[in-house]
């Protein structure tokens, strides 16, 4: 079966936000919060699908963080303003960049969402264009739509059935574009995600921050279309596609082996109260979940070394379904004994489980209450994957995927009445003639030419998108030391320290370099500084970025050389650095060694 | 309905024609999204005609097993709807038990939904306050509560008027809106009207309005109608009552917090109004004739006034006109919060001078509302005298600050 990948790459605007009028960037954190419910009503379950009933059924509540970047629209307490003309031009000037046939009039839509992250419970989505194509060095992939869409909240944290949401990413533009199922592998994939990227954002008006630029995935290989939602990262793309086809390929096996020795048995799969087996018990998760619920435990048919067994993990698909309820304490035979269990505690529930030998056993620590409903969802999924139907949506994990909810269904649509039909009229069209999306090659060549960089170091810039970062570091300080910075010394400290700064906080220590007239040296010490302080004035009233004076230099390596007489010129830079962690100008400092050795 | 085929510049489309009208079709694309296209850029490829079923109405339906039996009236503020994906419909849904799955409402309650109107609450009139008013009644006989869902633009004169008209209730009348609409994920309705059933099971004698306290969810409010007020256009807690706490909040249950009326062995409804009254906006630059013409036949006319409750000094004398010729006059403020106070201006003193009538702190639309129904139902020598008592709630005793309110909640 051949592999089919498409891609949706969603990346934010920073023309302000879409239905009202803030900004698209917040200056304070929260002013207050709320809380809220969202509601599918019974009448439409009948034929909602299926995410939006997975949601529902998990009852939860959600409670909104209020940044200063948002109003009334995003509290969901007052109805849209008209979208934001600038991003409506951008996403024009995107899809014209396509091929695509652009709408002569933008409808906006409700999407159904009620995972909360949306005060709503839809998001608002329209098409602005269709029917494009990319070429790229495997052949054209064709675009299926280009949308301009709101961005979520974003999720801060979930506890006890309550989701927490700030609000201040709520509202921003986001443009979607949607390939078709064209991608042939995933190093195809992250070349598509890449010529797509530099469309957007050599417009100029699309947002620089960490999350500014996402992707979902669609791989398939014959067993049904899974979404991989919210890969941020180029190589991510391409790790994620790489395990979702190991994973597929591993289930395959694992569920031949079941079906091999007669398959599941809904009958045998019952989660039963086995809490009394475990009274004495050491192992402190079970302990610790015999204080808030009860154990339980039960058959999983021929299930055998199929759940943890070298690649074979069918533990990990019934422990992410069940995790996504909020249950954590799951453990099966293929692991057993272990969490500090005997092996006479797990023999005994497996004798009374009646296990053989071709028989695992799965034991959970949960709410009596919710007993029936997650038999059900676990058996559920089992027979799923049994039946080699594995679409979902899922999410990234480092380089693994998790599963996230079933997939959606199409039908989850209804019209925006609160924003009218907008007209894509005279001026609309030249706003959006006036924002021109360059290919890579323009980019770089354009690059080259204006700031007089290396092409490599054009080429790195243009390919890891750091376009706008570069051209403002570049109004800031000198265009080449901007390119060492973004090429070299940010990747560099990056890896160091594992940290990823905020872009604004590296152009604002720019910006205050330039006004504090600091040279290369004290401004990379500063940039150092700022991965270890994280805060900009403190990076620069540092000690350390202190220049050393020539008289200073003097001094210390006349003292170098009373105590290391033979220190050589070659050495005596890596010297003066065990001593001081000041910054100096190396030429400085050769040129004071020369003088010190001489009067001596 | 009719589903189509069409090209548009390079892209063939198929979907549902969901409006094709003033020179532009909306297509319901088969991903979903509706298109809307200039017709003249359009290519019909293939139309085909579908039969479509239209759910518009609404019907009476009676559902639950709960010892307590609960009206819900229907005026147009809806209580559900349900949404077709396929064309985009909203249409309102009356079956409790579409409301109320997953809830215990049905448990506790017998819910009853009956359809009385289908009006957006703007446009109702004195008269349609009359007919709810009578439905209400007739529906209190057999019942031991009703809800009325209600648009909430006008719900505190519709709700007021009622106070007035109900000297005595056998049950709880409670009204109900919502300020989302019901086919959203996040509407406020469920938690309103699932908080008005259980309002309405209690023992409370008074109209009140039931809707949300804050901007979350998970605390409704019940206001004393004929101290309500809309007092946002958009927000869940728009509704405040004016100079006074709720007088219960439901968070899964029923809290009383203040003192109330309670229910009484018999009815008493006197449903008789005077439409001739009206309620006037001052505003500087508001011209003498003008003013005159729209006071003129009127046999009250309610003036939310500047301040402590002034117009400027040239209208003084249409005033004393007016009410030498036995049009009440009767003076509110702008300010909606706080009391008249005519004695404290020259102005003011002129008023009353020209026979001016203060409403004190009584909020202007239920000023205007309470004397529709004094001249309706009681002879006019008794205006004055009823008007400055206290009949249902609607004046209060002492103008408490704002800071103690809060505390004391």
């Amino acid at each position: 079966m051949d592999t089919k990948i498409g891609l949706e790459v969603h990346f934010q605007l920073n023309t302000g936000k879409l239905f009202c009028r803030c900004p698209v960037e917040q200056t304070q954190d929260e002013m207050f919060r709320f809380r809220r419910k969202l509601h599918i009503s019974a009448s439409e379950l009948g034929n909602i699908d299926a995410a939006a009933s997975y949601e529902s059924m998990r009852s939860r509540s959600f409670e909104y963080i209020v940044a200063d970047n948002s109003c009334l629209v995003e509290m969901d307490e007052e109805p849209p303003k008209s979208p934001n003309r600038l991003a409506l031009a951008t996403a024009i000037a995107v899809s014209r960049s396509l091929g695509c046939d652009v709408m002569d009039h933008i409808t906006y839509m409700r999407k159904i969402v009620i995972d909360g992250s949306n005060t709503t419970g839809f998001q608002r989505t329209a098409i602005v264009g269709i029917n494009g194509r990319i070429e790229t060095s495997r052949g054209p992939v064709r675009i299926s739509t280009v949308c301009l869409e709101e961005d979520a909240a974003r999720k801060i944290e979930e506890k006890n059935n309550v989701v927490v949401y700030s609000l201040d990413r709520l509202g921003i533009p986001l443009i979607e574009i949607s390939t078709e199922p064209d991608i042939v592998d995933e190093e195809h994939a992250v070349e598509v995600a890449r010529s797509i990227g530099y469309l957007v954002i050599s417009t100029g008006n699309a947002r620089r921050a960490v999350d500014a630029v996402r992707q979902d995935v669609n791989f398939s290989m014959g067993y049904g279309r899974v979404e991989i939602k919210g890969v941020s990262k180029l190589a991510q793309i391409r790790d994620v596609i790489r395990y979702e086809r190991e994973r597929q390929e591993n289930l395959r096996i694992a569920v031949d082996t079941i079906r091999s020795r007669g398959g599941i048995d809904r009958s045998s799969f019952k989660l039963k109260d086995v809490s009394d087996f475990f009274s004495n018990t050491k192992s402190k998760i079970i302990r610790n979940g015999l204080e808030s619920g009860r154990i339980f435990a039960s058959l999983l048919k021929n299930m055998a070394g199929t759940l943890k067994n070298g690649k074979l993990r069918m533990g990990k698909e019934i422990a992410d379904l069940v995790r996504s309820y909020g249950i954590k304490g799951v453990m099966h035979s293929d692991e057993l004994p272990g969490y500090g269990l005997t092996a006479e505690e797990v023999e005994t529930v497996y004798r009374s489980l009646g296990k053989s030998e071709n028989d695992a056993v799965l034991l959970i620590v949960m709410d009596p209450a919710r007993v029936s409903f997650i038999e059900n969802a676990i058996f559920d999924r089992i027979q799923k994957i049994m039946s080699m139907d594995l679409s979902e949506t899922r999410g990234p994990s480092g380089d693994e995927t998790v599963f996230l909810r079933p997939m959606p269904g199409k039908d989850r649509m209804y019209p925006e009445t609160d924003v009218p039909v907008i007209e894509v009229g005279a001026d609309l069209a030249a706003m959006a003639s006036s924002i021109r999306p360059r290919t890579y090659g323009e980019v770089v060549q354009d690059l080259v030419k204006t700031y007089g960089i290396s092409k490599q170091n054009a080429e790195y810039i243009a390919s890891e998108m750091i376009l706008d970062l570069f051209q403002r570091m570049a109004q800031l300080i000198d265009a080449r030391e901007a390119a060492r910075m973004i090429t070299q010394i940010i990747p560099d400290l990056e890896r160091k320290t594992g940290k990823v700064l905020d872009q604004d906080k590296i152009l604002r220590l720019c910006q205050r370099s330039k006004e504090m007239q600091l040279d290369r040296y004290q401004l990379e010490k500063a940039l150092e500084i700022l991965y270890e302080k994280n805060s900009v004035e403190a990076a620069l009233s540092d000690s350390r970025i202190r220049e050393l004076s020539r008289q200073e230099l003097e001094d210390l390596i006349s003292d170098i050389l009373n105590t290391r007489g033979d220190a050589t010129r070659n050495a005596i830079i890596a010297l003066i650095r065990e001593r001081t962690d000041r910054v100096f100008d190396p030429r400085m400092a050769m040129e004071c060694f020369n003088e010190v050795k001489n009067r001596r | 309905m009719e589903r189509a085929l069409l090209r548009y510049r390079n892209s063939v489309i198929s979907g549902l024609i969901i409006n094709e009208a003033n020179g532009v079709i909306t297509v319901k694309s088969s991903n979903g999204y509706n298109m809307t296209f200039d017709k003249s850029e359009v290519e019909f490829i293939e139309r085909k005609r579908e039969e479509y079923a239209d759910h518009r109405k609404i019907e009476a339906i009676e559902k639950g097993q709960g010892e307590k039996r609960i009206s819900v009236l229907a005026t147009g503020g809806t209580i559900a709807s349900r949404v077709d994906y396929e064309t985009g419909a909203v249409s309102p849904v009356s079956d409790p038990e579409l409301i109320f799955g997953g809830s215990d409402i049905l448990t506790r309650f017998t819910v009853a939904v009956k359809p009385v109107m289908n009006e957006f609450s703007e446009n109702l009139k004195p008269a349609d306050w009359i007919r709810i008013g009578e439905i209400v009644a007739r529906e209190s006989s057999d019942s031991d509560g009703v809800v009325v869902a209600h648009g909430t633009d006008t719900m505190s004169y519709t709700s007021s008027a009622l106070a007035f008209m109900f000297e005595a209730m056998r049950v709880p009348i409670i009204f109900v809106g919502s300020q989302r609409s019901s086919d959203r994920p996040s509407s406020d309705s469920r938690e309103n009207m699932e908080a008005a059933i259980n309002f309405a099971g209690t023992d409370i004698g008074e109209v009140a309005i039931s809707m949300h306290g804050t901007t979350s969810d998970g605390r409704i409010s019940l206001l004393r109608a004929v101290r309500s007020r809309k007092m946002h256009t958009s927000r869940r807690d728009a509704f405040e009552s004016i100079g006074l706490p709720p007088i219960a909040d439901y968070d899964g249950i029923v809290k009383f917090m203040g003192s109330y009326r309670k229910v009484s062995e018999e009815m008493k409804f006197s449903p008789k109004l005077d439409e001739r009254v009206s309620l006037i906006y001052f505003h500087p630059g508001l011209n003498a004739d003008d003013f005159e013409n729209m006071i003129s036949g009127k046999h009250a006319v309610v003036i939310m006034g500047t301040g402590l409750g002034h117009t400027a000094r040239d209208l003084i004398p249409v005033i004393k006109n007016a009410s030498a010729n036995g049009t009440y006059v009767i003076m509110t403020s702008q300010c909606i919060y706080g009391s008249t106070g005519l004695n404290v201006y020259s102005t003011g003193r002129e008023l009353l001078a020209a026979g001016a009538i203060e409403a004190g702190n009584m909020v202007p639309e239920v000023a205007f509302v309470k004397a529709m129904y004094l001249l309706g139902q009681y002879p006019h020598e008794q205006f004055r005298d009823l008007f400055r008592t206290n009949m249902r709630g609607e004046i209060l005793d002492r103008d408490v600050p704002e800071e103690t309110l809060r505390i004391s909640r």
